[in-house]
């Protein structure tokens, strides 16, 4: 029992980056389905740099600024050139799947996977995972108590207020989903030299894609999306762990249980279960 | 006005051009300050532009603003801000999710740590106590009415220390009893030594409250006076550079039975009443108004006789046949027609060129088919006549709709709906967002019509329009018909209290 919810714990952390990072990023007014392509940026860069430099904390730095500028493709695409968000956010995350695996083979000979790391040069997975605990808190503090969130909050639900009180929502855009990319990347980080010890080829996934169901399930606020993302993990600790049961055995239909976070969405989407209103400026150019 | 440029926000030679259209074509007035300032002006006359040129939302070609005698510099909002110069948008710009505090400190407030709210809310509620604000600084921006929103506007503007105050079109959207209490507020204002342009087409307005009064046409200042000097028909006719015709208001008798009988008409959706048993009847060469604050069942009224909606209980009557039992098709042919409220959305495919447009809804008639086939020739022809007898410019037949001014649109929508033999004419909101030319030509219109036997029901939050071109006004108010009075007997005010507090049912006729 308590392995399943160590296991649901583990599975979690990297949904709950990649949901506040897109929490940032959408509250700021961009629809935004490239959580994925961050997350396979930022992964595969924590694992080369980390192989490389041997300091899981230069490649944990370097997958930061990877994933911020990989967010800032997707905010560049949409604020500047006024490009579609969704197609922005295919186009990154189709760059992302196609380029991993590129420089993987470039840099270790082989697409498929990156070198091991030793134990030693591995990223605590207790650190980020108490990190991935507070950052809820602080991200709810920071949108929903202080000046700049305001703004932010402003950016993504009245842009054409916020711009005639003086400030420019593309900055806001600009800074916010920079940042949100960031957080994303420690989801990467906690894939690639946390929780394994290299990268491998679309590691992510489909993670990226969940991510944004619990925060759309969490109706866009940091700390329910928190929650949904701890209850998305212990359906997949429940999934993996039916998968070897004996009790069950090949019987137990896993399928049920990893399709559970898409049909929850679902229902969320089709407003069964209250309905989830997007920032005001998502959907509109 | 003795004193040449102190004092004053002066506009000198100001030239803006948007492409080829000509906004504003060297500009020059002054603005004294601490006095309620009006500027009027057409649609298109470049009110707004000249203002938003002062907002530093628009840098000018050419020429110069003075602010006393300083030439000033004004690239974005935020150097407007910095010299104390606020505006409030027609369309109101709030973050409708945020909460009145919220929206007000946006742009001012610390990037840095935590918002300090009970010292900002003390702040605020000190500013509403000084001017008579009356609106909760914790409510949702989305909750709050129209007016309150107005408010929250202002606030924002006080609340940067604006000494220029400039309303574009600020009572668009109020009652009447609302525009007397925002210029109450703005009296106020003037009174503290604020500065006050007020943008607007609404002449009375401008003779009542201001003190000065600029006129603009076709993207030129035409004079700046004194209000005092003027009467609502000199200032008319400066606005449209000539004599306004006046208007006619043939009697015709009333005839036995009604064109359109509205038989205890109820509508209710999931649990909330929308129309409360209408009953009311339009006879053959009447004009009856209906006077009601937007979305009092106005909206729902004109989709039940526009048989967009049946799911009502009641019964609709046009020439004693019940609309249900018609098809539109048939409601055409006995003469039915209709002024949508939303003309953008609902009257016209902006896509579509003239002649396409004035054949909507009338496409099986013989005079534009050649056999079984629409012809074009015979379109654009039909077409060039309307057009002539309508004034609409530009009077190319294969110009996209969308390109026309709004007043031209609604000249056309009104030529295709009058362009047949009218019994019935449902006219909603006929000149909103028209300039004072093209209104005054939809009234004769209408009036016209009436004298050809016509029933008009005319649906309008202008209580003006109203006034001058109904037999009878009703009164609608949370769905139900508050008050029905001749139109000799009316009275603005009275109107204005029905329209926001409704009426005892049994004083009604």
């Amino acid at each position: 029992m308590i392995d399943i919810f160590a296991s649901a714990l583990r599975l979690a952390t990297p949904l709950i980056f990649a949901a506040m990072g897109g929490f940032l990023c959408e509250r700021s007014g961009v629809a935004t389905i490239c959580l994925e392509a961050v997350l396979l940026t930022s992964a595969w860069t924590a694992a080369s740099v980390t192989y490389f430099s041997h300091s899981p904390f230069l490649g944990t730095a370097a997958a930061l600024w990877v994933g911020a500028m990989t967010m800032s493709i997707h905010s560049f695409l949409v604020t500047k050139t006024k490009a579609d968000p969704i197609v922005s956010g295919v186009a990154v995350n189709l760059l992302a799947l196609g380029v991993t695996p590129i420089l993987t083979k470039l840099l270790f000979g082989s697409p498929t996977n990156t070198a091991a790391l030793p134990l030693s040069e591995r990223m605590s997975s207790e650190l980020l995972l108490g990190l991935s605990f507070l950052l809820p808190f602080l991200l709810h503090f920071m949108v929903y108590k202080t000046g700049w969130g305001l703004r932010l909050l402003a950016a993504g639900d009245g842009p054409q207020a916020l711009e005639t009180s003086g400030v420019s929502p593309a900055k806001v855009r600009y800074g916010a989903m920079a940042l949100g990319g960031a957080v994303v990347s420690l989801g990467g980080v906690y894939l690639s030299v946390a929780h394994a010890s290299q990268f491998t080829r679309e590691m992510a996934a489909g993670r990226g894609f969940i991510a944004l169901a619990a925060l759309i399930f969490g109706k866009w606020r940091p700390i329910p999306a928190f929650l949904t993302c701890l209850f998305f993990g212990l359906t997949d600790a429940l999934q993996i762990h039916f998968q070897s049961s004996p009790l069950l055995g090949t019987t137990f239909p896993v399928q049920a249980l990893q399709i559970l976070p898409y049909l929850i969405t679902l229902f969320v989407l089709v407003g069964f279960i209250g309905r989830a209103k997007p920032p005001l400026a998502i959907g509109k150019s | 006005m003795h004193d040449p440029i102190q004092n004053k926000i002066t506009f000198s030679k100001i030239t803006k051009t948007f492409g080829a259209v000509v906004a504003n074509q060297e500009v020059s007035f002054s603005i004294v300050k601490g006095s309620i300032h009006g500027v009027v002006g057409e649609n298109g006359a470049g009110k707004s532009t000249i203002m938003k040129i002062l907002y530093g939302m628009f840098p000018p070609d050419s020429g110069e603003i003075l602010f006393d005698e300083r030439s000033i510099t004004l690239s974005t909002p935020h150097d407007a801000i910095q010299l104390g110069i606020g505006m409030v948008h027609q369309h109101f710009m709030l973050v409708p999710t945020l909460t009145v505090w919220e929206n007000i400190i946006l742009g001012q407030e610390p990037t840095l740590g935590r918002l300090n709210k009970a010292a900002i809310v003390k702040s605020l509620e000190a500013i509403k106590t000084l001017y008579g604000f009356h609106v909760d600084l914790n409510a949702r921006v989305e909750s709050l009415s129209v007016g309150h929103q107005q408010q929250v506007e202002i606030l924002k503007l006080l609340y940067r220390d604006a000494s220029i105050l400039i309303l574009d079109e600020p009572t668009a959207v109020l009652t009447p009893q609302e525009v007397d209490s925002l210029f109450d507020k703005l009296r106020t204002l003037k009174k503290a030594g604020k500065t006050i342009v007020v943008v607007t087409h609404k002449l009375k307005e401008i003779l009542k409250f201001t003190d000065f009064v600029t006129v603009m046409r076709q993207g030129q200042t035409i004079e700046t006076l004194p209000t005092s000097t003027l009467t609502e028909s000199s200032l008319a006719e400066k606005i449209i550079g000539r004599k306004r015709i006046p208007l006619n208001r043939p009697q015709v008798l009333r005839a036995h039975s009604p064109i359109l009988s509205v038989e205890s008409v109820s509508l209710t959706c999931s649990n909330s009443t929308l129309l409360k048993n209408l009953q009311f009847q339009v006879f053959p060469g009447e004009i009856v108004g209906l006077a009601g604050v937007e979305g009092h069942g106005q909206q729902e009224l004109v989709e039940i006789l526009a048989r967009a909606r049946k799911d009502y209980t009641g019964k609709v009557t046009l020439q004693g046949k019940d609309i249900k039992e018609s098809s539109t098709y048939e409601l055409k042919q006995q003469g039915f027609s209709l002024i949508p409220p939303d003309r953008y959305r609902e009257a016209m495919v902006p896509t579509f060129s003239l002649s396409e447009n004035v054949i909507l809804g009338h496409h099986r008639e013989e005079n534009i088919k050649s056999g079984a086939f629409l012809s074009k020739e015979k379109m654009t022809q039909f077409a060039r006549e309307l057009i002539q007898a309508f004034d609409v410019r530009p009077g190319n037949p294969d110009q996209e709709m969308g390109s026309l001014s709004g007043g031209n649109q609604q000249k056309w929508v009104v030529a295709r709906e009058t362009a047949r033999e009218v019994s019935f004419l449902l006219a909603a909101h006929p000149t909103r967002g028209v300039d004072i030319g093209a209104i005054d030509f939809i009234h004769q219109h209408l009036l016209k019509l009436k004298s050809q036997g016509a029933g008009i029901l005319l649906i309008s939050s202008e209580l003006d329009e109203l006034l001058e071109l109904s037999d009878r006004i009703l009164v609608i108010f949370q769905g139900e018909m508050v008050a029905e009075v001749e139109k000799e007997k009316a009275s603005e005010t009275q109107l204005g209290l029905w329209m926001t507090r409704g009426h005892q049912k049994e004083k009604c006729p």
